[in-house]
């Protein structure tokens, strides 16, 4: 029968695998940049539409709709090309943070859009859009550490 | 609840770091394996074989585009024994106490 380590080689040992598991996190979660991209995209688009032109209206949404599918690809990508973390790490919790997260950003950015549009303001799609992407430029990296620890202490719930 | 089962052979220090990689993720790229853990493609490859005749270890090779590429990922029993091992080592940690728990 092998002999078992001593605790403190049995504690480094713990610690190396919380270390490996953040690694494959930190890899894998949706990068800062992710969130300014899109949030930069939305304004874009929304500034694109209220001018009233087609050919900018045109231009706008054909700049969204790439720069929208490379933003993805890109992370998609660059997960695949590393590792997934297991579907499981998110859980209930996880998908609720990111649940509250995208109603979060529709309760503060669709009462700024009504609001403006009923107070006949210029360009209102454009000034609510700007705040849905400060709302995600903000939360999204805070949403990210959530997840991020959510997923942590899932993955490592029996090595501390 | 897992029971504690020390494993010796997911207890060697690289295939500690490989496990535990694989252990948070579905499938992880070769090439990100031996980046992480600092591993040269043979080191790698020898310990993902024994981990793989152990039936710890699923290898899949495939191709992206033309380029091939090599994932692997904890079989069931892998993540078993995986598991185990961590309990394990939980419960000599604390049968100690915390002071030996690190930084």
């Amino acid at each position: 029968m092998h002999e078992q380590p001593p605790p403190s080689e049995a504690a480094e040992a713990l610690a190396e695998i919380r270390q490996r598991h953040e690694q494959v996190l930190d890899r894998s979660l949706t990068p800062n940049w992710f969130w300014w991209a899109v949030g930069l995209l939305v304004v874009g688009f929304s500034a694109a539409v209220e001018t009233d032109i087609g050919l900018v209206i045109g231009i706008g949404t054909a700049v969204f709709v790439l720069g929208l599918c490379a933003a993805v690809g890109v992370v998609v990508v660059r997960t695949m090309r590393h590792a997934q973390p297991r579907s499981e790490l998110l859980g209930n919790a996880g998908a609720l943070q990111i649940a509250g997260f995208v109603l979060g950003v529709l309760v503060v950015t669709l009462p700024v859009a009504l609001v403006l549009g009923a107070l006949d303001t210029p360009h209102a799609g454009t000034w609510s859009s700007l705040v849905c992407a400060v709302l995600m430029i903000v939360g999204g990296p805070l949403l990210m550490r959530r997840v991020r620890t959510t997923m942590l202490d899932r993955a490592t719930k029996g090595s501390r | 609840m897992t029971e504690p089962k020390f494993d010796e052979l997911v207890h060697a220090p690289t295939r500690l770091s490989i496990v535990s990689l694989l252990a948070a993720a579905e499938w992880a790229d070769f090439k990100f394996v031996r980046d992480t853990v600092g591993m040269s493609d043979s080191a790698l490859s020898k310990q993902l074989t024994t981990l793989e005749d152990a039936g710890y270890v699923e290898i899949r090779k495939h191709f992206v585009g033309k380029r091939p590429r090599t994932s692997a990922r904890l079989t069931d029993a892998g993540r078993t024994a995986f598991e185990g091992h961590v309990a394990a080592l939980q419960e000599i940690v604390a049968r100690a106490g915390s002071t030996v728990l690190p930084n």
